[in-house]
């Protein structure tokens, strides 16, 4: 499988744990020291553009996001080769597909002693400098879209166990919360506030598809929602089934190796959340560390950007041409 | 109910335990029990859309919703461990519950419990429609555009339109649930390291629908495939082609076999070029259907179309080399349902939405054994290919 971002290309391989030696052998060398077809190439440059899968709802809203947190004017040109020079092709391979700008991640029935030699055999090259882009310091936006999604965004600063603890907590905790009242009211399908940590923007992300009937702005209601569900006091009982919760979400998800794996290359999971400080932080947390991190990270003014993805924006038909009739 | 529970030793890479029943009072029970720290349950019930009355579309949608979305319902989905769903199509409804092991027989109580308990919350009605309106938005899963472009079941027509939701009632929500959600119109499907005895305890906890009536539950007929030939139809999701071709329900080894060899060669023909390529055996409808989805740039359709079809009609039997990597992915797949086991569950269900019974039990098995198939079936596959299928491509409303 092959997933394409803006700064890193993912190659995934799935194997049963007794073919996988065997697969990964064959794989790395081809990924890490390529041997490029030029007439591959062409029929490529002829075709389109090879995607592995079909990007979901909301990886298509996270890459619309991108740019405008970047605030890049970001043209693209979907379905189009735009190097036609193969030589180019070739020099940027060299420069990135080499052993020592790539990580690999492993996730799954393995034995580490017999895929280490593997790597050390293709080990070599240098890591590229990584730049990290600075980012709008406010993004407030309505776009033209099929859906409607309110979106919003609160950055994250690098985080300690105790902190990362308290930030999944926090977003469980809204999560439900705001299920409950935006559901109530009748305005709201699904709800997800999940920590993304991602190459361009680390944070907490809201996604929620909602809309009111009556074409009002649902903007300070969920935001006053939002407010109070920050706000509301959280005693012991809470606390513990929001962590047995979080708890769950991270066995879950280890137990399925094919898609924790895309998780954790999207930057969605960093293997930090697999670490025994964070484990050991999640079940020691207490309900003031909870309310730490919520004042800190989830307070208004923190919040860097509110985008509603909204068909109500979408540019009306341009007028029919007089004497021209659509195909 | 008591589980007398009839399990079948499969001969598989995986060790796995099956063991199926129909309980007195009419349930159909399916237990795969595998080692795995997963557990996926589906809880189908024979009433979908095609039950709405007339006029009164996206009826059976509404009551999901209510079913699971009264407060002990949206309590379970909203602050459960687990991952809980449903899903209205027009051939039946799913209850969807995909945990750890641990803690299945657990939460597989509570969820029976808040299906079958009755309590449709009235006061939860008037919110409820208006979520449904929000939905209309969000769905296009592989089932969904086979539904659209195999039998013309668009999205309002489970979804329901505001017009036909206008007229619904608590009461007739009520009616609906009174006259289908009854036990010998569901089938439990638990895939994962449940065991039986398990199952029957969260059964007994949580079910708490009575016996089933002499009479109650029907027996469904297939619905035949609208689209025949070449068609066009304007889509939610453009620039997909479906090519599929019904095959007698029984077949389902043949069916999975002609699948897995259709991908083997379509993906080496098609790549580049093609964004997304799903060939697939499932249920529909009470048809099997022998199905492949292709979503491509639109400058590769008419590329993408014409490989298809050759490959469609001129189905050989594999090459031994070809036999030999399907025989290892069969049982890679088995390996895989380990981790990941909803789409075993996801098959199972939909059959038993068709099929009730020892006839049900029959044609589940297939499902997970590696199939074994002869050059026969290949030739069987060819001359149903030949003979019917339905390529239906999706456009958007723009050009029309």
């Amino acid at each position: 499988m092959l997933a394409q971002g803006r700064y890193q290309t993912h190659f995934m391989l799935s194997a049963p744990s007794e073919s996988f030696e065997e697969a990964a052998r064959m794989l790395l060398p081809a990924l890490l020291s390529p041997r490029l077809d030029p007439g591959g190439f062409s029929r490529l440059a002829d075709e389109g553009d090879p995607r592995g899968r079909a990007a979901s709802d909301a990886e298509i809203i996270m890459q619309v996001l991108e740019p405008l947190v970047l605030d890049e004017k970001h043209e693209t040109q979907s379905g189009k080769v735009m190097w036609q020079d193969f030589s180019r092709v070739q020099q940027v391979i060299a420069e990135s597909f080499t052993p020592g700008n790539a990580t690999i991640t492993v996730v799954g029935g393995f034995d580490p002693e017999r895929v280490r030699p593997m790597l050390t055999k293709v080990r070599r090259g240098k890591p590229r400098t990584y730049v990290r882009s600075t980012t709008n310091s406010d993004v407030h936006k309505k776009i033209a879209s099929e859906i409607n999604v309110h979106l919003f965004g609160y950055p994250l600063p690098p985080l300690a166990a105790s902190d990362t603890a308290g930030v999944r907590v926090i977003s469980r905790r809204l999560s439900e919360q705001l299920m409950v009242s935006l559901r109530q009211e009748g305005v709201a399908y699904s709800i997800t506030v999940e920590p993304q940590l991602t190459p361009w923007f680390d944070g907490v992300f809201l996604m929620i598809p909602a809309f009111d009937s009556t074409g009002a702005d649902l903007e300070p209601f969920i935001v006053d929602n939002l407010g109070r569900a920050i706000h509301e006091k959280l005693d012991a009982p809470g606390l513990a089934h929001l962590v047995e919760a979080v708890q769950s979400q991270d066995t879950l998800a280890l137990e399925q190796p094919d898609s924790f794996i895309f998780d954790i290359v999207q930057g969605k999971k960093r293997a930090v959340w697999l670490s025994p400080e964070y484990r050991a932080a999640l079940a020691a947390l207490k309900t003031e560390e909870v309310t730490r991190a919520s004042n800190a990270y989830f307070v208004n003014e923190r919040r860097r950007f509110y985008v509603h993805f909204n068909p109500g924006s979408r540019r009306p038909p341009p007028p029919a041409q007089p004497g021209r009739r659509r195909p | 109910m008591t589980l007398s529970l009839a399990s079948l030793l499969v001969l598989s890479a995986v060790d796995a335990q099956w063991h199926t029943t129909t309980g007195l009072d009419g349930l159909d029970v399916m237990v795969v029990q595998v080692p795995s720290k997963r557990c996926v349950v589906r809880l189908a019930v024979r009433a979908g859309a095609g039950e709405d009355p007339a006029g009164k579309h996206g009826l059976a949608h509404a009551v999901e919703h209510l079913a699971l979305g009264g407060r002990p319902g949206r309590d379970l989905l909203i602050s459960s461990r687990s991952e809980i769903n449903a899903l209205t199509y027009t051939g039946g409804t799913l209850f969807t519950l995909e945990t750890s092991s641990a803690i299945c027989e657990e939460e597989l109580g509570k969820l029976l419990g808040v299906v079958t308990d009755g309590k449709l919350w009235p006061s939860w009605f008037s919110s409820e429609m208006e979520v449904i309106r929000r939905e209309a938005f969000y769905r296009a899963d592989r089932r969904a555009i086979l539904d659209t472009s195999l039998f013309g079941n668009t999205p309002e027509v489970v979804l329901g339109t505001q017009t036909t939701r206008d007229t619904f009632t608590p009461l007739d929500v009520v009616r609906f649930f009174q006259n289908n959600y009854v036990t010998n119109n569901m089938a439990l499907v638990v895939v994962g390291g449940l065991e039986p005895a398990a199952v029957q305890r969260a059964i007994d906890q949580g079910m708490h629908l009575a016996p089933s009536l002499p009479g109650e539950g029907r027996e469904r007929e297939a619905t035949p495939v609208v689209a025949k030939g070449e068609s066009r139809v304007v889509a939610m999701k453009a620039g997909v082609m479906a090519l599929s071709t019904a095959l007698p329900v029984d077949r389902v080894q043949t069916c999975r076999a002609a699948a897995a060899l259709l991908k083997l060669r379509l993906t080496h023909r098609l790549s580049p070029g093609t964004s997304t390529l799903d060939v697939s055996c499932l249920t529909m409808q009470g048809n099997l259907l022998l199905s492949v989805l292709i979503s491509t740039e639109p400058g590769n359709q008419d590329r993408a179309r014409t490989i298809a079809l050759d490959e469609w009609r001129s189905l050989r039997a594999p090459t031994k080399a070809e036999k030999a990597l399907l025989d290892r992915r069969a049982q890679h797949e088995q390996t895989s349902w380990l981790s990941d086991p909803s789409e075993l569950a996801d098959n199972l269900a939909a059959s038993a939405l068709w099929l009730r019974g020892q006839p049900l039990f029959t044609v589940a098995s297939q499902w997970w054994d590696v199939p074994k198939v002869t050059d026969a079936d290949f030739a069987f596959v060819r001359a149903a290919t030949t003979a019917q299928r339905s390529v239906v491509v999706m456009g958007s409303t723009e050009g029309r």
